[in-house]
């Protein structure tokens, strides 16, 4: 039989929680015979296959980020929110509290050190801004929410291992942090 | 009280009519989770966390504000209870700024705590991301209105148990919020006495103690130590942090006590900050302007040197700190008066202590108690204050002063030369002067034994004496100032006699006697005469705590001795630059020993943190002083808390005295 | 109360008074009528999905039973009885995103009806967003995709051409 697909991505993140992820150690080597790494930003592949597993890692923010969210979801059996960001919003909700008007003025022409005469505001060639940070379950829906800034390797180990085991499961209370 | 039993999830719980279905629960220990209760405080039932199901009651009802019946069938986890208490949680993080992961509280909020016992791993509805306002404008707390739950844990404390009721809800709705006064900010509040009750009893990270948000976060701390403040003589209990061997921070004990367990702006913010002054380690001998260090040897042969030449010529003198505990006092007591038989032996604020002594001199000798524990202002219906700041002198006094007169209806006098301490609350407020205060008093104990109002004088005076007459159980205040006549307080007792002054514990008094220890300090060093400006001193020893500056008599007979020993923890200024000989001591954390307060009970400092380096205890430095100076040490049978505690006549049997003037 | 009253709109009205009324001590009240607003209003803009009409459900159970006072106890009662006898005027809204009854206007369609058109042009001269285009010869018509809803050309137009639904 062959092993389980998994795939992941980061959004609008800081990458802490698969660094976290990667706090498994040696553990990996187990997991790994039990589990097929596809599309990771750890395994570097671009393309995202279908798989069963998919974890997203931060919040949406932009439109690029809710195209790739939607394509993870139609690609993967189970999704799985790491982190505050991808269950809360987290830290990008901060400028939730301003228009985002203000907030790309600010970032592109108001900052001390910007040097940017026509107040120029990109919007073409690059992703543009939702009007507000939101958790990826806004937009698609999750299966498995493990909060934590970051979750503890442990915890996405238990996460990955009930999985694996034919379970849908939710994060112990013993285990759930939200820092 | 009769007793009632529930059964509460299937367990027999026993409790008492009057009881709470909480209190009930708690008394058995079954756990009920809840977010605006908080013991010691009126229960509000606003969060709806302790809704539980009693059978027979179609509603679902608050633990917290319900009264238990005999008989009751309670259950508290069902499974719709669980679903409505996650809902809650999770529309409270929806509703307000709750992101854990910058926030300082986080690992010691009770909501995150409620939210991960419920299993909160997502929040079903939309964040509303409005932005309430960041006061940041007091001096050491910070109010950040988006992390707040409206639990009014802050506002209960601030108006029944710190009486200043700075804080209170303003708008409605979605958009209610705390506010201070009349929507000033904290910092620029008339009324906020800056004690930091409402940061000890916010369950969220609203209100935060700038010192404490790194290091003195409470699950960070490895342990707990109980202690007390030595400051004022309120011996107010706290509870000391620690983490990675220094304290981090200093909290009240719960709020169940009388006082609430609050702390006052000295205690909050002063102790902690003590722990981060300058520390004298080694003993340092002066060499010109400057100090060199030095072995104990050294230093306390010079030391015990000087001390055997000036006492030989009587030119020897010692000043104790009043916030020395009862086992040092006695000490002291035994080497410096009764060993070394020094004549000039007092303490720091020795004017104060001594006219508290010469004044209760007459009552004590009757075996009655000539004060009272000083939380029974909250039993009394007239308070007087008598020429004192209780604010300055014992500021939790000053709390139980504001909630007996603003919540309790109790009236409230003041007498003083310069001013009123307590505002617009007070019901009479007179200005007598020093030289008339002695006659004052006098005229209305006369007034009062005689019952007519005429005899007290005319206007406010002859009010007052009517509003003697009229109370029940009327506490005087005596202030710290006035005290140095013996004179007035002798009158002030012979005036609570009269009008009634009568508790348990005592007479209705309560004396402003400043340091944590004076009034053990008043039966063991204070000295029997006033000489700190008049004597011709050669060496002076002095023991300082470091604490609180010290007095400018105490500073100018320093300057003025020829030789100063000085034993303390810091290197303060200007205590040290009066200094000949430095002798490390430990610091208040470090050391152990009791207390006699006024609040009527004998408390117990603890060691906090042990001393970092090797310091000598005061009895191995006195024995070995005594020693080299060739006295023999006799131990005293003296009792600091001799005739402080023990009432051993009815109060109600005291009979007035007179003192004459010396 | 007829077929031209929407249920969905007829709860969003009582909540928002009681949303508004709301004193603010207990939790369930206080946040729980607003998000249950928020939800009203997502459903009767068309964004609604089936989640939310069990995430309205549950919520307004919740608040009905735990809210201090009376307020709090009978604000969700409009919308918990209308859901139980007219829960296929909520699944129209989230379904086919049309409100039936016509009140809730961002679901509405104005459309003009070209045999009817006079080609005045009174409607693009009112329309706030300019999305009426047309002239002398070709019948008026309006870009469904700027439309904004506002209904100023269906009252506008002396013909009765436009026709909303």
């Amino acid at each position: 039989m062959t092993k389980p697909k998994l795939a992941s991505v980061w959004l609008e993140a800081c990458a802490g929680c698969h660094m976290s992820f990667l706090d498994i150690d040696e553990r990996i080597v187990d997991l790994l015979k039990e589990v097929d790494l596809t599309s990771t930003p750890i395994t570097d592949i671009k393309e995202i296959p279908e798989v069963d597993l998919g974890v997203i890692e931060g919040a949406l923010g932009n439109d690029e980020e809710v195209e790739i969210a939607e394509e993870m979801r139609k690609r993967c059996k189970i999704l799985i929110a790491w982190g505050d960001c991808a269950v809360f919003g987290g830290i990008n909700c901060m400028r939730n509290f301003m228009k985002k008007e203000d907030v790309l003025r600010e970032a592109y022409t108001d900052t001390v050190s910007t040097v940017n005469p026509e107040g120029t505001i990109p919007g073409e060639d690059i992703p543009h801004l939702l009007d507000q940070a939101i958790p990826v379950d806004r937009k698609v829906k999750v299966d498995v929410y493990v909060p934590g800034c970051p979750p503890d390797a442990d915890t996405i180990l238990y996460v990955f291992q009930e999985i694996l085991q034919g379970r849908i499961p939710k994060v112990p209370v013993d285990m759930m942090r939200y820092d | 009280m009769s007793e009632i039993t529930l059964i509460i999830d299937g367990k027999e719980c026993k409790g008492v009519s009057g009881d709470t279905i909480l209190e009930v629960a708690l008394k058995s220990d079954v756990y009920i989770p809840t977010l605006c209760y908080l013991e010691g405080l009126s229960p509000m039932g606003s969060c709806r966390m302790c809704v539980v199901e009693v059978e027979g009651s179609n509603k679902l009802l608050t633990s917290c504000t319900t009264p238990a019946q005999d008989g009751m069938k309670v259950h508290t986890k069902t499974e719709k209870l669980y679903n409505y208490r996650k809902q809650i949680l999770e529309l409270l993080f929806a509703g307000r700024n709750h992101f854990c992961m910058f926030c300082s509280q986080s690992g010691d909020c009770e909501l995150q705590t409620l939210a991960i016992e419920h299993g909160m791993d997502s929040v079903r509805y939309p964040f509303l991301y409005h932005d309430f306002d960041n006061d940041a404008t007091s001096e050491h707390l910070q109010m950040d209105h988006n992390r707040c739950i409206l639990c009014g844990r802050c506002i209960r404390v601030c108006a029944e148990k710190v009486g200043a009721h700075t804080l209170d809800y303003e708008k409605r709705g979605w958009n209610t919020k705390v506010i201070s006064d009349i929507g000033a900010m904290l910092g620029d509040s008339n009324t906020c006495v800056n004690c930091g009750a409402c940061a000890q009893v916010c369950p969220t990270g609203t209100i935060t103690i700038r010192e404490f948000v790194y290091r003195g976060r409470r699950n960070d701390c490895d342990e707990v130590v109980e202690s007390i403040c030595p400051l004022c003589s309120m011996g107010c209990k706290i509870k000391g942090y620690v983490r990675t061997g220094s304290l981090a921070r200093v909290e009240g004990l719960n709020v169940t006590g009388p006082d609430g367990g609050q702390l006052c702006h000295k205690g909050r913010w002063w102790l902690p900050e003590s722990t981060e002054r300058k520390r004298l380690s080694v003993p340092m001998i002066r060499e010109g302007t400057t100090f060199r260090e030095a072995s104990w040897e050294e230093a306390l042969e010079l030391a015990a040197g000087k001390m055997k030449e000036a006492h030989s010529k009587g030119h020897a003198g010692a000043i104790i700190s009043g916030m020395s505990t009862d086992e040092e006092l006695t000490l002291y007591s035994d080497v410096f008066r009764n060993s070394i038989n020094m004549k000039y032996i007092d303490c720091f604020n020795g004017d104060v202590l001594r006219g508290f002594r010469k004044g209760f001199k007459p009552f004590i000798e009757q075996e009655v108690r000539p004060f009272t524990g000083a939380h029974n202002i909250l039993e009394s219906d007239l308070v007087l204050v008598i020429g004192a700041d209780p604010q300055e002198e014992a500021p939790v006094t000053a709390s139980y002063v504001r909630v007996n007169t603003v919540r309790n209806g109790g009236a409230l006098v003041n007498l003083s030369s310069d001013k009123n301490p307590f505002g617009d609350i007070v019901d009479l407020d007179a200005r007598i002067s020093k030289e008339d205060l002695q006659k004052c008093i006098k005229n209305l104990v006369e007034a009062v034994s005689k019952g007519d109002t005429d005899k007290a004088g005319t206007g406010k005076m002859e009010e007052l004496a009517r509003m003697l007459l009229q109370a029940s159980k009327p506490v005087m205040i005596i202030g710290g100032n006035v005290a140095k006549d013996p004179v007035v307080v002798t009158q002030v007792v012979n005036l609570a006699i009269a009008s009634e002054g009568f508790f348990d514990d005592g007479l209705g008094v309560v004396p402003m006697v400043r340091s944590g220890n004076s009034l053990a300090a008043l039966n063991t060093i204070v000295g029997d005469e006033p000489w700190v400006n008049e004597a011709d001193i050669d060496c002076l020893f002095v023991s300082s705590t470091g604490l609180v500056p010290e007095t400018p008599e105490s500073l100018e007979a320093m300057s003025m001795s020829r030789f100063c020993v000085v034993q303390t923890p810091y290197m303060v200024h200007p205590l040290i630059n009066m200094a000949d000989v430095l002798l490390p001591a430990p610091a208040w954390y470090e050391k152990s020993g009791h207390f006699c307060t006024i609040e009527g009970e004998r408390r117990t400092l603890r060691v906090i943190v042990p001393p970092k380096t090797e310091l000598k205890g005061l009895s191995e430095v006195l024995s070995v002083i005594t020693d080299k100076m060739g006295i023999t040490l006799n131990s005293s049978d003296v009792r600091p808390c001799e005739n402080i505690f023990q009432s051993k006549v009815s109060p109600d049997k005291a009979r007035m005295a007179v003192l004459e003037e010396v | 109360m007829d077929e031209d009253n929407c249920m969905v709109d007829v709860a969003k009205f009582f909540l928002e008074f009681t949303q508004r009324e709301s004193c603010g001590k207990c939790t369930p009240c206080r946040e729980g009528t607003k998000q249950m607003l928020l939800l009203l209003n997502k459903i009767s803009e068309g964004e609604g999905t089936m989640e939310d009409l069990q995430t309205l459900e549950d919520l307004a159970n919740m608040v009905k039973e735990m809210s201090l006072c009376g307020l709090g106890q009978t604000a969700p009662n409009p919308v918990l009885t209308t859901l139980r006898y007219f829960r296929d005027e909520y699944e129209a809204h989230i379904r086919e995103k049309k409100c039936y009854a016509g009140a809730c206007t961002k679901l509405l369609t104005y459309m003009i009806d070209p045999d009817k058109c006079k080609r005045c042009g009174i409607c693009a001269k009112n329309c706030p967003v300019k999305c009426i285009s047309g002239d002398r010869e070709t019948p008026y018509f309006i870009d469904q995709e700027t439309c904004i809803k506002c209904g100023t050309c269906y009252e506008k137009c002396p013909f009765g051409a436009i026709s909303k639904e």
